[in-house]
């Protein structure tokens, strides 16, 4: 399932999907793992008096998963990550999580392969919560 | 009835150029691997020191969005918090990485204020407000350049 090398992919190749289960004490575990204490994360009273159904999801925790789909297709000995966007476009809450994306480009530059990706991450309801441009280097 | 939010904005214009104090932390190979559980991450690559001492890298190596433990501690000085929109959320990232960060490495970070702008959603204003944080190594190399982007609503 992993590329051996950046090589290897093709324009318009969809990654094979990431899928995983977030609950509270995902997050409560990441929070500590990361620093973040920010009450979104685990102050649940608040944010219902704040108007949200639950606490949200770390933003950065979302994207740490659509990094490990992309990783385990190109994993870290054959790829560089170069750069990325991650737009956050609605928050996410604890549940199941699904990311999955496609080969947009394939271009080389200066000698190395680059790969240029879509990503997208979705909730249990089928909804995008957030998507990413990504730009892979070959080792 | 609707804030006006120009005389927030015009004060946090203001902050641009503004820069935090630099933070530096050690990073070990403990807080690598239990960052990585965390995101539920269990490749050696990531977490097995004899492994990682075969690969191109020579020492484990941080997973890619390792590199957001730092807008907690760069960002809180930073942010206006003066307006009156009460909520808020994690909008944009955007990143240039220019070499992963290793166990042992020694990581400086130093936050700018980078940009404020409002726009109309479909319940409101939104508040955007930017940071650029530039992260280096003990060898002042420059490991990445992150840009995080908070939106704030009623």
């Amino acid at each position: 399932m992993a590329i051996r090398n950046l090589a290897e992919a093709q324009e318009g190749q969809e990654i094979p999907v990431l899928a995983t289960e977030v609950d509270r004490l995902t997050l409560v575990k990441y929070a500590g793992a990361s620093d973040d204490y920010t009450y979104v994360h685990w102050d649940h009273p608040r944010m219902i008096a704040d108007g949200f159904p639950d606490v949200v999801t770390h933003g950065w925790l979302t994207f740490a998963y659509m990094c490990r789909a992309v990783t385990e297709w190109a994993p870290a000995e054959v790829a560089d990550i170069r750069s990325y966007a991650v737009r956050y476009r609605k928050p996410t809450y604890p549940g199941p999580v699904t990311c999955g994306g496609r080969v947009v480009r394939r271009r080389h530059e200066a000698g190395t392969d680059l790969v240029d990706l879509e990503l997208w991450s979705k909730d249990g309801d089928g909804q995008t919560t957030t998507t990413a441009t990504m730009t892979l280097a070959g080792a | 009835m609707a804030v006006d939010l120009a005389p927030h904005l015009e004060r946090m214009k203001k902050r641009i150029g503004l820069t935090s104090a630099p933070v530096t932390r050690r990073i070990e190979l403990g807080e690598i691997v239990k960052f990585a559980h965390s995101i539920g991450e269990t490749r050696p690559i990531y977490t097995d020191e004899d492994y990682a001492k075969t690969t191109r890298f020579g020492a484990v190596i941080a997973p890619p969005t390792f590199v957001s433990i730092f807008p907690p501690l760069l960002m809180s000085d930073l942010l206006d918090r003066q307006h009156p929109l009460g909520r808020f959320l994690h909008s944009d990232d955007v990143v240039e990485n220019d070499r992963p960060i290793c166990a042992g490495d020694v990581i400086t970070g130093v936050g700018r204020y980078a940009d404020a702008y409002v726009r109309q959603g479909r319940a409101g204003a939104l508040l955007f407000q930017a940071a650029d944080l530039t992260l280096t190594n003990q060898r002042d190399e420059r490991v990445a350049l992150v840009r995080v982007v908070s939106v704030s609503f009623e």
